[in-house]
């Protein structure tokens, strides 16, 4: 290459050669970055649009989340109150007209406004606002000393493991989280997409620092979860962990027990016209969870089954008129609901189809609502409501964000396995993944370098011993070059490595254990190095001056004198050309075979194991020691090629 | 060393014996070994084949008598035919090979291979008929390919190896016939899906950035040390990576072979636009002709015959590549390598072998259209005048 700056010294010269290098370099890298990106967002985005991979959320009629001064006599108009489940409540501010308050299961007519995150009643609320429960036994984690602190209590009756739990005055809010992987028993770590208070091992307790080490959203336990335990996280003051026995944990640790108390709450209004004529509504929270055991709308004081009703009869294609148990309801088939009067005919419990339905098809009947379109969370009605009636949801369970971050990005970046990683976090791991094992552990990645990297020098030696022998053979004796060069030339297009799992159970059945030994890379890199190595050097075996042969001929010289002094110093240079293509080649044939016979000392071996791990950073560090070790090896050619030919200079 | 330089002489009698002994003494072993025992059991050879092999081994063992430097090679098919027949008579019995069959077989190959060697060393000279030149060039080549596959199938049916350790030259028919749909399913996803459609897009990227770097000096010194450190790159461990990247379907395996074909091309197509006599380009500029002109008539045709150089290596690393490629990333069962890598670990070896005398043919048909195209595109660059 032209070099401007070569008269204007030797250092500036270097640098003259190496920047252009490194920019190109620095560029390279750079460009990971967008291309990571490109194969990884549309994953992303995948990750995040996948319901399976959103949180879920119980929404319940909000309680009052302070004590009123005095809850036994009721509120007077122009009363503040606060509720719990202020965000929400505050997303609802602008539109009060949806909202309903709530006592004991069913609405109250008292009208209200709202002000600054506080509800204003605008009429009066007769009777108790709250009612007190049974205070909770515990607590029972720390029964040593009397008022301990601790953070496990227990409903004295586990039917009002529901109710809404008050300590101090102040309403606590529930929340858990699953945590991403599944307890397989041998799993330690565990991520969990938010939270940071204890983590519940089934139903057991485990406290940061006694029982886990916390590294923001990664957990590692101290000792494995049994298998497919539940792992949860609390993300807020209390979980329920045994609904059976209704044990509930705090998230912080609680002298005296919390007490429940149920009373006046906030509930939800669902959205459609009450004329009693429309029968669609949609609840204000989707995407629902379908085969939601929590969800519980009610019509006024009365609760909704979310119940299906199938026929009496068979749905064998044939029959019209089915039986169900109920007299009323929103008939399906395969989950599209039949119109009355034009579908079909009711009288009384017996469904009489215009057409039969087809064989096996889904026939049921809803007596209270459907769920019909839950992405949207419509519900369809049995029975239209009619005017002053009031359609309210006491509780239901719907998606409420991604798991893994609010936008594409950030969903990529917490993905667990990436398509291509930053290279930044290549050169993050790579110090602990070098020193993660001692030098005398077979897994260390340097002794795997050096194992691989003796058996391509291996390889390489008996391929170019074979070569150089077999080419001097061709050049000696024409015959054996007029009968196989043309098949050693034709051989090339040959995959030979695809020879490599022939060559490895043959090996296998002479006895080499070929999962702990360098034969088969040796065999296999020797294999492939010494095609080049051949034609290489019988080409340079040839490229002799005729002249040069004449004169040594007009001296008489021996053919051996002829070979030595004419014939191999023109070799040399070819010999070693093609023995820098042959390292090249060797390498792949090593890691191939290394690869095939699951030798787990090489190279070969370690990435497919961090491929199937899915550790991408830790594959990208390995691919870069394979690509210094090809360059290292052929800059060792290049050595050896100036150490034994000196004179060949160019 | 088997013979000295000679020439033959200029007409000897027909009848005149000079016996060619290398070919002479085999034939005779082998005529010998007729006597001896076929089977292990000490099962001799029935009438009706025996006739016929001491026939064509007295065919064979006559040129040789003879000793005519362009007589003998007529053995070779002789030798052959009779190392055939022995294979078939073996192949027949129950057991394994006796002395006899191993005399018959080796004694029959060994004089094909000193017949054929007779014929490569005559030393011809410009003015001996041209169908001498062209036999010495053929023959050679041709009854090493028949001798190599005779001596693997004679070899194993004499000993009577496993197929589930080494296959037959005739299991490998048997199965090139039997999976031949399937194998050219495999041959088409591993080829047309993977193999050309990665040697196209590497070679357009590869000119289109080689063509950059040619007339960008910077990216030159910064670029090209870079490329031609990566040819010593194992670009196939990207294989697993970008299985990741792009899924285990086939465009992770095209995009092997871009990167691998790419490389190879950069510097080729570098090289091939830059290194221009400077005479030439001079000449064009003195009659003012612009730099697009430069290119298309003279920097780009010269640049031809080092792309076709490129494109030769690219086809054959490519095919390697590929194959390793989809040892790597086990994706759908499809694919030569995948074959060949699920048929090696069942034991079905016929099946490997048929996949890598389909996956070479069909590398070695690429390369001829290759070297075709070349000839006609580039056919007046002086490289290719000669020849």
């Amino acid at each position: 290459m032209a070099l401007g700056a070569a008269d204007a010294g030797g250092a500036r010269a270097r640098l003259g050669r190496a920047l252009p290098v490194l920019t190109v370099l620095a560029l390279g890298v750079a460009l990971m970055y967008p291309v990571a990106l490109w194969l990884g967002l549309p994953l992303a985005r995948k990750r995040m649009e996948n319901l399976a991979n959103w949180l879920v959320t119980t929404t319940a009629a909000h309680p009052l989340a302070a004590v009123p001064d005095d809850p036994a006599a009721g509120a007077a108009p122009g009363a503040r109150l606060t509720f719990g489940g202020a965000a929400e409540l505050e997303a609802a501010a602008g539109a009060p007209e949806r909202l309903v308050l709530v006592k004991d299961g069913a609405p109250l007519a008292a009208p209200f406004g709202f002000d600054g995150g506080e509800l204003v009643l605008e009429g009066a609320v007769a009777g108790p606002l709250l009612t007190w429960g049974a205070e909770l036994a515990g607590p029972l984690d720390e029964g040593l000393a009397p008022g301990a602190a601790g953070h496990l209590f227990r409903f004295a009756d586990p039917a009002e493991a529901g109710r809404p739990l008050y300590l101090g005055g102040r309403l606590l809010e529930a929340g858990v989280v699953d945590a991403a992987e599944r307890a397989d028993g041998v799993t330690v770590a565990f991520t969990f997409p938010l939270g940071e208070g204890p983590v519940l091992v089934g139903e057991r307790l485990v406290l940061e620092g006694a029982g886990f080490e916390a590294d923001g959203q990664r957990v590692t336990l101290a000792a494995p979860p049994p298998f497919n335990a539940p792992v949860r996280r609390l993300t807020a003051d209390y979980a329920v962990v045994d609904a059976a026995s209704g044990t509930v944990a705090l998230a912080q640790p609680s002298p005296v027990p919390p007490r429940a108390a149920s009373g006046l709450a906030l509930a939800e209004l669902l959205v459609g016209a009450v004329d009693g004529v429309n029968r669609t509504f949609e609840l204000q929270h989707v995407p629902l969870v379908e085969n939601d055991p929590a969800r519980r709308l009610m019509l006024d004081d009365r609760e909704l089954s979310s119940a299906a009703e199938r026929p009496r009869e068979r749905v064998d294609g044939a029959t019209r008129t089915f039986t169900f148990a109920g007299a009323r309801g929103v008939v399906t088939v395969d989950g599209r609901e039949a119109v009355e009067g034009v579908d079909y005919e009711r009288d009384g419990a017996q469904v009489t189809f215009a057409r039969p339905p087809t064989r096996n098809a889904q026939l049921r009947q809803y007596p209270d609502y459907l769920v019909s379109d839950p992405a949207a969370g419509v519900v369809t009605l049995a029975v239209a409501p009619q005017p002053g009636q009031r359609l309210w949801a006491a509780s239901y369970t719907y998606y409420d964000r991604p798991a893994c971050g609010a936008t594409a990005l950030d969903c990529f970046l917490s993905m667990p396995q990436h398509p291509m990683p930053f290279p930044h976090w290549i050169a993050q791991r790579l110090g602990p993944f070098l020193t993660a094992y001692p030098l005398a552990d077979a897994r260390n990645v340097v002794r795997a370098t050096l194992y691989t990297a003796g058996g391509t020098l291996l390889a390489l030696a008996v391929g170019a011993l074979l070569g150089v022998l077999l080419a001097v053979v061709f050049v000696a004796v024409r015959p054996a070059e007029r009968a196989l060069l043309p098949w050693v030339i034709a051989s090339q297009t040959v995959p030979i490595i695809a020879l490599v799992p022939v060559l490895l159970l043959l090996l296998g059945n002479v006895g080499v254990t070929v999962q702990a030994s360098l034969v088969p890379a040796t065999l296999i890199g020797a294999y492939i190095a010494f095609f080049p190595v051949t034609v290489g050097t019988v080409t340079g075996l040839r490229s002799v001056d005729p002249l040069a042969l004449d004169l040594m001929k007009s001296y008489a010289a021996s053919p051996v004198e002829v070979f030595w002094k004419v014939r191999f110093p023109a070799a040399v240079p070819f010999f070693f050309t093609s023995l820098k293509l042959g390292a090249a080649a060797a390498l792949v044939g090593a890691l191939v075979a290394e690869t095939e016979s699951n030798n787990r000392f090489g190279l070969g071996y370690a990435i497919v194991g961090q491929v199937q791990a899915g550790n991408v950073a830790d594959v990208w560090i390995l691919l870069l020691i394979s690509a210094a070790l090809g360059i290292g090896l052929v800059a060792l050619v290049g050595l050896a090629q100036r150490l034994i030919a000196p004179w060949e200079r160019r | 060393m088997i013979g000295a330089q000679e020439r033959a002489p200029a007409r000897p009698g027909l009848l005149r014996l000079r016996p060619f002994w290398p070919a002479a003494l085999p034939a005779l072993v082998a005529l010998a070994g007729l006597l001896g025992p076929f089977g292990a059991g000490g099962e001799g050879l029935t009438g009706a084949l025996a006739a016929p092999l001491a026939a064509l081994l007295a065919l064979a063992l006559l040129p040789a008598l003879h000793g005519g430097a362009w007589v003998v090679p007529a053995a070779t098919p002789f030798a052959l035919a009779a190392a055939f027949l022995a294979l078939l008579a073996q192949r027949a019995l129950p057991s394994v090979a006796g002395w006899g069959y191993w005399a018959v077989l080796g004694g029959a190959l060994l004089a094909a291979v000193a017949a054929t060697a007779r014929v490569s060393v005559i030393d011809l000279q410009g003015h001996d008929p041209a169908w001498q030149h062209r036999l010495q060039r053929a023959l050679p080549a041709a009854a090493v390919a028949f001798l190599l596959l005779l001596a693997w199938e004679g070899l194993v049916v004499g000993s009577r190896v496993p197929k589930g350790i080494f296959p037959r030259v005739s299991d490998i028919g048997a199965a090139l016939v039997s999976s031949w749909s399937v194998l050219m399913a495999d041959a088409y996803l591993t080829f047309v899906r993977e193999v050309a459609f990665g040697l196209g897009v590497g070679l357009l990227f590869g000119f289109l950035v080689g063509t950059a770097v040619a007339f960008t000096p910077f990216l030159q010194r910064g670029f090209l040390p870079l490329a031609t450190a990566f040819g010593a790159v194992p670009i196939v461990g990207l294989a697993p990576v970008l299985g990741r990247a792009l899924g285990v379907d086939w465009q992770s395996k095209a995009a092997v072979v871009v990167i691998v074909a790419f490389f190879p091309v950069v510097l080729n197509t570098v090289q091939g636009l830059t290194n221009v006599e400077p005479l030439k380009l001079e000449l064009l500029r003195s009659y003012a002709a612009s730099p697009l002109q430069a290119f298309f008539r003279l920097r780009l045709p010269n640049a031809l015959p080092y792309l076709f150089t490129a494109l030769k290596v690219a086809v054959v690393v490519g095919v390697v590549s590929v194959i390793v490629a989809e040892f790597l990333i086990p994706g759908p069962p499809n694919g030569l390598g995948q074959r060949i890598s699920l048929s090696a670990h069942r034991g079905a070896f016929d099946v490997v072998f048929a996949a890598i005398l389909v996956s070479s043919l069909i590398s070695m048909g690429i390369y001829a259209v290759v070297s075709l195209l070349e000839r006609l595109l580039t056919g007046w660059h002086p490289s290719n005048r000669g020849s």
